[in-house]
């Protein structure tokens, strides 16, 4: 049985599908169905970020600009200045899978080419809709060395299927050395050489340091978010779970970007003076190991209305400790190399010890009740940290953990009533947790709701 | 029927039983130390220097049932990496003093957590190689062989010198040196090895003490010179693909009509091929070699050079046909042979592709594989269009005629 779609999702024609201009459709679409439906006003406003950033990578050039397609932990940043629109593989392929009710043609695509079935889907998505030729043709391919991934040269494959040039950010196992960060300096340093061949221009450093501060800016505001999804009662709705860092992913180094953060972290920060929870009683408060599944986001939403759970954090979205990047205000290209190595998810990339710790700080800070891990196969960096996350979170924590297999995009090996089942175990498992029901103890001690805790 | 090779199964004497074998117990028994490493970013050189023994880790020739590693990683996870966890939690290793894994792919990564986590050995590290080849890139790795270097130097208590370093390399290079005398025999029309006695003899190298299996190099290539043995077979083979251990995988080949000759693989021309430059200084010349003198490993961004390799192997050996092993979910071999296959068939070179596990026998299943694909090379020995791509049929109706 497939995942249960979220109510109102318009269903497209398979052969549409692809399409740009039929997903962008298909996404205002949604848009206008889930008008006045939703409980935060940010949540169309992402979407319809989603869909500019969308068009606005498609008709780059009729308004004279390059368009690069681009992977993640990837520096957008150095795009702008050189009129070069970014579209991230993962935002098109994702929304593709999410407006296409399990029916991805390009999935399919990907198994009659031979790929392995077992990777991450949003790449089988991209590299075999760029073998198909139907992904939107860009003027390069530029990107990163990411855990998504885990044949990280393929995107310069996909380039040559597009017959476009590319330049790959090659980005050191071991993040936090001297040395690593020297290379990654480099690394940078070459692409803009990449980018200034490509498009003929120079670099402005001028606005370049402008959208470095305004990136470093949307990162204190993305943190202050963060913080606010650590309150308790949570005043996140799992509706708008992806937004801070979908627009970040898209957006980032533009006022946009500042403007949508700041506008999701105000409304946040009123619902928590006002003590206004994602929902009424809020029970369960939920970390995840990686991500909410992006495949079907009625899973936390029925977890919502059927448990009184709430998604405080999903790791993709935890940002250091000290992510303070901006290294040299001066040096913008340096700076952007360590917003890259240092950014939200880094620890996926690194070894198991410093996942750990990342994980284990997001669930303290966010007081998480228990950890869910959605274990996607085809993402092998998580997948294969499963089964230490979960020795190390329950021997550190005592916090109660489930791994619940599904794929994030394509149609899951798990059911959407099989999710279900194995949340009713684990959340039972919960309420019976000593640490649970210490914390509940606690609780009712706490200050008016809303409030810190201490 | 050739005899065995004596020298062979010296060295097969000394390396069993598995892994644990005479020759290392001989080492132990002195009070020296053993490091396990995986993979191929490890420079044995600094562990020999160390005075210490190098132990490639891996399979061998025997299934390896996976339990409590299943449970640690999942299917999706590369079977070496995932195989390597169970022999560690079985205890297969525990021999070890320290282990040293390159982290080459997601697999890699996850292996030296797990095992960190699970089964610890005294001393645990990891090392990783740049995907690029670049000046920059092999700065990166001399860099992290520097930091690795005062490690080792710790946990022995000395630090390596390198005048250590330099001795080290000129033993390694003599092995280079030998194993490329034996491949360069298995050009002959009729090669004095198969291809399954020579993955034993490489697997054996990084099983023993260099010296000793230098020597025993030096024995077997004298004993091929002095016995004019040969092998009779009239289809020549080419393997490339994922990592091998398992020599009666190709031996199942070679039971045919039909000989290894040469290989794409990381117990093959990939391990033993090139040499490093001893005019360098030691740290800086074991950089080059094991990033950018070596063939790509497939993972590397420059598929063209790996590419290069093969071809260069293909032609150099005169193989009549390529036997791709890639094993399941192994992305990065997947992709580039789909890509592989096209340029091998516009060589004229017929392609068998196997998904496999890493520690796969010899099955029927496998056999028939084989006998199919080595009676179709030798249907199209008698068909010279089929041979030679350049030449096209342009009648079929009477007597084949050419074009070029």
């Amino acid at each position: 049985m497939p995942f249960r779609k979220l109510k109102n999702r318009p269903v497209l024609d398979e052969k549409t599908l692809v399409g740009p201009r039929a997903l962008i459709d298909a996404v205002n679409g949604y848009i206008k169905v889930q008008k006045g439906k939703t409980q935060l006003q940010s949540t169309p406003r992402y979407l319809q970020l989603v869909v500019k950033s969308i068009e606005q990578a498609i008709h780059a050039k009729e308004n004279g600009n390059f368009y690069a397609v681009h992977s993640t932990e990837f520096p957008i940043e150095l795009l702008w200045p050189l009129g070069i629109t970014p579209l991230l593989n993962e935002l098109y392929s994702t929304v593709i899978c999410l407006v296409g009710n399990g029916k991805n043609r390009s999935l399919t695509a990907a198994d009659d080419t031979g790929f392995p079935r077992r990777n991450d889907p949003h790449y089988r998505t991209f590299y075999d809709m760029a073998e198909a030729g139907t992904w939107p043709a860009p003027d390069f391919v530029a990107w990163c060395s990411s855990p998504c991934d885990p044949v990280s040269k393929r995107p310069g494959m996909a380039a040559r299927c597009m017959e476009v040039p590319s330049f790959g950010l090659d980005r050191p196992y071991k993040i936090l050395t001297p040395q690593g960060m020297d290379y990654f300096v480099r690394e940078h340093r070459a692409l803009l050489r990449f980018l200034e061949e490509q498009t003929g221009r120079e670099m402005d450093y001028d606005y370049l340091k402008e959208v470095t501060q305004l990136s470093f800016r949307a990162t204190q505001v993305y943190r202050e978010i963060n913080e606010l999804r650590g309150r308790v009662p949570c005043p996140l709705p799992a509706e708008a779970s992806f937004a801070p860092m979908t627009v970040y992913g898209a957006w980032a180094g533009t006022q946009t970007c500042v403007d949508f953060l700041e506008q999701l972290r105000d409304e946040l920060q009123d619902r928590v003076d006002r003590g206004i929870g994602a929902v009424p009683d809020e029970r369960f408060r939920c970390a995840c190991a990686t991500s909410l599944p992006f495949l079907d986001c009625g899973i936390m939403a029925q977890a919502e209305r059927r448990y009184g759970a709430v998604n405080v954090m999903d790791h993709l979205q935890w940002w250091r400790d000290d992510p303070d990047w901006l290294i040299d205000p001066e040096d913008p290209v340096a700076s952007l190399a360590y917003r890259v190595q240092f950014g939200a998810s880094d620890a996926l990339y690194g070894t198991a010890m410093d996942y750990v710790e990342q994980l284990r700080q997001a669930a303290v800070k966010c007081r998480a009740d228990g950890v869910i891990c959605f274990n996607s196969p085809g993402s092998r960096h998580a997948a294969a940290d499963c089964r230490t996350l979960k020795d190390a979170i329950e021997h550190s924590l005592d916090l109660p953990w489930a791994a619940i297999d599904c794929d994030t995009l394509a149609t899951s090996p798990t059911s959407f009533d099989a999710v279900m089942a194995e949340l009713d175990a684990f959340f039972e498992s919960v309420e019976k947790s000593r640490p649970y029901q210490e914390r509940n103890r606690q609780r009712g001690l706490r200050p008016a709701a809303g409030r810190a805790m201490a | 029927m050739n005899a065995p090779l004596k020298a062979l199964l010296e060295m097969q004497r000394l390396t069993t039983p598995f892994p644990r074998g005479t020759a290392v117990e001989d080492w132990k028994a002195v009070g020296r130390r053993v490091v396990g490493f995986v993979g191929l970013a490890v420079p044995e050189e600094i562990i020999h220097a160390a005075r210490m023994l190098p132990f490639r880790v891996s399979a061998d020739n025997d299934p390896v049932v996976l339990r409590e590693a299943a449970a640690c990683m999942p299917a999706t996870t590369s079977p070496v990496a995932r195989t390597t966890l169970q022999m560690a939690l079985d205890g297969k290793y525990d021999f070890l003093d320290g282990v040293v894994v390159s982290v080459v792919d997601e697999g890699s990564c996850r292996l030296v957590d797990s095992w960190r986590s699970h089964a610890p050995r005294p001393y645990m590290d990891s090392l990783s190689l740049p995907q690029k080849r670049t000046e920059e890139a092999c700065a990166l790795y001399l860099a992290d062989l520097e930091d690795w270097r005062r490690r080792m130097s710790e946990m022995r208590g000395v630090y390596i010198v390198a005048r250590d370093l330099k001795r080290a390399i000129v033993v390694y290079n003599r092995t280079r040196e030998l194993m490329q005398q034996l491949y360069a025999l298995r050009e002959r029309e009729r090669p004095p090895v198969t291809g399954a006695e020579t993955l034993e003899i490489v697997k054996a190298a990084t099983r023993m003490p260099r010296d000793l299996f230098n020597a025993l190099l030096e024995s077997l290539l004298a004993e091929i010179a002095s016995t004019g043995r040969e092998i009779r077979k009239s289809r020549r083979l080419m393997v490339v693909g994922s990592e091998l251990q398992n020599s009666t995988w190709i031996g199942a080949a070679e039971d045919l009509d039909a000989v290894v000759v040469t290989d794409e693989l990381c117990t093959g021309t990939r391990y033993c091929f090139g040499r490093v430059d001893a005019t360098l200084p030691p740290m800086e010349a074991l950089a080059r070699y094991y990033l950018q003198a070596r063939a790509p490993r497939p993972g590397a961004w420059s598929a063209g050079e790996r590419f290069a390799h093969i071809f260069e192997m293909a032609s150099r050996y005169k193989v009549d046909g390529v036997i791709a092993r890639i094993q399941h979910d192994d992305a990065e071999y997947a992709r580039d042979r789909m890509l592989l296959q096209k340029k091998m068939a516009a060589r004229g070179i017929p392609m068998l592709e196997l998904d496999v596990e890493y520690c796969d026998v010899r099955s029927a299943q496998l056999v028939a594989r084989f006998e199919a694909f080595v009676g179709a090379l030798q249907g199209r020995a008698a068909d010279p269009v089929k041979r030679d791509p350049t030449r096209r049929r342009v009648d079929s109706g009477s007597s084949p005629r050419t074009v070029h």
